[in-house]
């Protein structure tokens, strides 16, 4: 094995993977075949090196990866002549199909986004490990024992049971190792791993890329590693390329491209990513006309003249367990908070922590079991039918995924329409203005009423969500993690766009979100939930400067950081 | 079943009517209502059927003259065999020829199948039976092809070894398989080819493809388990399809299954029977959907329970 790594790695500069002028389109068939996809895209890759290949959505940087060991359709896809893919001295385009299976696996390992939609949900994980082994010609025996020894190798805590479970039986960490190990089955010398932890908890982001760290140093394979996530790439790659729109727009040393971006778009990107270290100042942020927005935030971080608009005092919500000894489990324990006009409370935790279900809870949308929700003063269980409907208008929800959240078979105009019919507001032509007025507010076009969800961009349906939120005119949006599926660029838009509508209308913000950077951008006091407590709060300058908790500090301190910009 | 009690004996007939005879006197034909009970109030017929069924006493067949159960206890391995072979047909020939069109979406295969798939599915039972029973009692058909077209066993079939007897059983089955079993099969087909393109799409076949495993491995460990999970599903859809068409089928094979029993029953006015046929059917589907729940839980574990 050691021979043939070495004789693998013997090409004349130590250049594992050389990609010349990578060319992909889409519909060739067509006559106005559209533009290429991915369009020129050269770059190296040394043995022992780890290359960070940045950017947003749709630039095309998974496609890039995945054609490497040509694990796109073909067609639709078309890699153009010119094209050329080096790897360990042997060219890939256009080598047979027959090849092309031998390397995958083999020699080119692949770690995908998402680990519970990557693994077969019907297989169990020792097989899944194994099976590219065994496809080689392992016995079973050999095979189970060198599986078992991968889940040993990748830290998986009782690998033999791990080796048994099925994937949905494992945590994302767990199954993110299980993905890892599997990839590096039978050894290869080149690792893909494509947004390898945007599925994942801080905490275990860190140590995943970590493992990934490890084995790279042990093994000494070349990783190219797909992200958007500039903090992440930072932090572990040796080089970058930054990718947008098909092209490679910048490459070289992490330190180089972080601290003294060359081209406009990548200043941007590193602009519009949130930092733990600032609050405030994101990319495109117009300067609010002095003292405006300063008021507003004191005002609330003030002793509160404004009254609570809603209040959680000593909330818990407990689910009976199945079996009558166990006892039940508390989602939400002993919570209390408030939430005032004009103020943005930042909740964050990692999964599992009992955000949402805290949020279920502030909606009224799910009872606690102990304790009780005020609004304005007044407890939910007592507010009476007037009451009642007051508080549905008045504390809304901004969902995460905003396309899900869309009915796909509704015009926005419609959906919208909607709201306000259920809520008696605005009848006839004057439903009409509000539905413009609303897209007006949020920063679209009022034409865009008579679009469907499907066609309009990720940040633009997040606008509609809030959009439909403020349709009711609300004192509180509770919003769950907003932004979390948005490319940074369009985040810190949205973001933007929350801050101006809580200044235009003196809203509060529950807002809730395992991204502790973005939180800090955005909230006045933050709130550290875990295991259904919440561990610690105060102002958000304090909590992420001076954490008191143990638990704050260690989840600080796995936010991967980019380097500051020269 | 109450409201099977009431429609029976709402329609129009009466059950000694198979009696009506010249040589048969009025009042031996009074008598035998009464020992049947046929003279009393409907309600307390009612309540004694009730009453006996619970305790597993499925009465008196009037048109055969023997105990209800009995009869039942013939006709039911016939149906068996007969529904068992259709259900295999049925899910096998379907799965194979959906799986076959995924993998070959959009090429000329996959358009003939789907035609064929809709063709055989426009067709109902009954006419493909009669057409079958046509064409292969023709002069056409080749003789040494020659299939049986009714009964399910020769005349000498007493005298035949072991294996001549399986032999004789599956060519009497096959045609009415065919007959029962082809146009559920073409649905089926429809919903695997449905599943498989929908599971080819997914992460995990991506991952497969990865770890550079063959074509047919990633089709049939990976995709084909899957796509079985919402296939499983319609066996307790299909199954009462299939006993619904084995009435018919049976008919036309002359198959002396339940089918058959509970068509002359009805005709006959013979409610216990019909009572207790259609309680059978309706016990057949329950279980049929137990098995499909049982096979799911075994082939996803995640809705196992522990």
């Amino acid at each position: 094995m050691t021979d043939d790594r070495a004789r693998r790695h013997d090409t004349a500069d130590g250049t594992l993977l050389r990609v010349r002028d990578l060319t992909i389109r889409f519909d060739v068939s067509r006559d106005d075949a559209p533009r290429p996809v991915v369009d020129e895209v050269s770059f190296d890759l040394s043995a022992g090196e780890t290359l960070g290949l940045v950017g947003e959505s749709g630039s095309g940087k998974s496609l890039t990866a995945l054609s490497i060991a040509r694990l796109v359709e073909e067609p639709p896809a078309r890699t153009e002549p010119g094209s050329s893919i080096v790897f360990a001295g042997e060219e890939l385009v256009g080598a047979t199909a027959e090849r092309m299976r031998d390397i995958r696996g083999a020699e080119i390992g692949f770690v995908f986004q998402e680990p519970m939609t990557s693994l077969n949900p019907v297989m169990r994980v020792g097989d899944q490990v194994g099976e590219s082994l065994r496809a080689r010609g392992a016995s079973r025996g050999e095979t189970r024992e060198r599986a078992l020894e991968l889940l040993r190798r990748v830290e998986l805590p009782d690998p033999e049971r791990a080796s048994r479970a099925y994937p949905h039986e494992l945590s994302g960490g767990m199954r993110q190792r299980a993905m890892i190990a599997m990839a590096v089955a039978c050894e290869p010398t080149l690792l893909i791993a494509d947004e390898p932890t945007t599925a994942l908890d801080v905490t275990v982001q860190a140590q995943i890329l970590d493992l990934l760290g490890s084995l790279q140093r042990e093994t000494g394979l070349g990783l190219l590693l797909i992200s958007h996530d500039l903090a992440v790439v930072s932090r572990v790659a040796d080089r970058v390329a930054v990718m947008r729109a098909g092209r490679i727009v910048e490459t070289g040393s992490t330190e180089t491209v972080f601290r003294r971006p060359a081209h406009a778009y990548t200043r941007a990107l590193l602009r519009a990513a949130p930092s733990l270290a600032r609050s405030g100042d994101r990319g495109r942020v117009e300067i609010p006309p002095s003292g405006t927005e300063p008021a507003a935030a004191d005002r609330a971080r003030d002793e509160r003249k404004t009254p609570v608009a809603l209040e959680a005092r000593g909330v818990s919500r407990r689910y009976r367990g199945r079996r009558r000894r166990s006892g039940s489990i508390a989602a939400v324990e002993d919570v209390s908070l408030e939430i005032a006009p004009a103020e943005t409370v930042g909740l964050v935790g990692e999964s599992g922590s009992g955000k949402s279900t805290l949020s279920r809870l502030l909606l009224g949308l799910d009872r606690p079991t102990a304790g009780e929700i005020l609004f304005e003063g007044r407890s939910l269980t007592r507010l009476g039918r007037d009451g009642e409907r007051r508080f549905r208008r008045s504390v809304q929800i901004v969902f995460q995924d905003p396309y899900g959240s869309l009915n796909p078979r509704l015009t926005i105009g419609a959906a919208l329409r909607e709201v306000l019919a259920v809520h008696g507001l605005a009848d006839g032509s004057r439903r009409t203005a509000r539905v413009a007025e609303l897209l007006e507010r949020v920063g679209l076009d009022p034409a865009m009423e008579r679009r469907y969800p499907h066609e309009l961009s990720g940040g633009e349906r997040q606008r509609i969500g809030i959009a439909r939120a403020l349709a009711v005119e609300p004192k509180i949006l509770i919003a769950d993690e907003p932004v979390s599926a948005l490319d940074v660029s369009v985040q810190a838009r949205i973001l933007e766009l929350l801050k101006r509508l809580q200044r235009e209308l003196g809203l509060g913000y529950l807002f809730v979100s395992h991204d502790l950077a973005v939180v800090r951008g955005i909230a006045d006091r933050v709130l550290v939930m875990r295991d259904g407590r919440i561990v610690e709060g105060g102002p958000a300058d304090r909590v992420y400067e001076e954490p008191e908790h143990e638990y704050t500090r260690s989840l600080l301190a796995a936010v991967p950081r980019l380097p500051a910009t020269a | 079943m109450t409201l099977l009690f009431v429609l029976l004996h709402a329609a129009p007939g009466d059950p000694m009517a198979v009696f009506f005879n010249p040589n048969v006197s009025p009042d031996a034909l009074e008598q035998m209502r009464r020992n049947f009970g046929l003279d009393r109030p409907l309600i307390e017929q009612y309540g004694r059927w009730l009453a006996n069924f619970a305790t597993g006493d499925f009465g008196f067949s009037y048109s055969r003259l023997r105990p209800v159960r009995d009869v039942l206890a013939t006709a039911l391995p016939n149906t068996l065999w007969l529904g068992g072979a259709s259900l295999a047909v049925t899910f096998v020939v379907g799965c194979a020829v959906g799986i076959g069109q995924a993998v070959r979406q959009y090429s000329r295969l996959d358009h003939g199948l789907t035609f064929i798939a809709l063709l055989l599915y426009s067709i109902p039972t009954f006419w493909l039976g009669v057409v079958l029973v046509l064409v292969v009692s023709s002069d056409v058909w080749p003789t040494a092809l020659r299939l049986p077209i009714s009964g399910m066993q020769s005349l000498d079939y007493a005298e035949l070894g072991t294996l001549d007897r399986i032999v004789d059983r599956a060519r009497h089955l096959l045609l009415p398989t065919i007959a029962l079993g082809l146009s559920s099969a073409a649905a089926v087909a429809r919903y695997m080819r449905g599943a498989m393109l929908e599971t080819i799409d997914e992460d995990y076949i991506r991952t497969a493809r990865a770890k550079g495993l063959t074509e047919r491995r990633v089709v049939w460990a990976h995709a084909v388990r899957n796509a079985l999970l919402p296939v499983i599903s319609l066996i307790g859809l299909f199954l009462p399809v299939l006993f619904g068409g084995a009435v018919v089928v049976e008919l036309i094979f002359s198959w002396p299954g339940m089918g058959r029993l509970i068509y002359d029953a009805i005709a006959a006015r013979d409610y216990p029977l019909v009572m207790a046929a259609s309680f059978l059917f309706a016990a057949l589907v329950i279980a049929a959907n137990l098995l499909a729940d049982v096979l799911y839980a075994w082939v996803d574990p995640r809705i196992r329970v522990r």
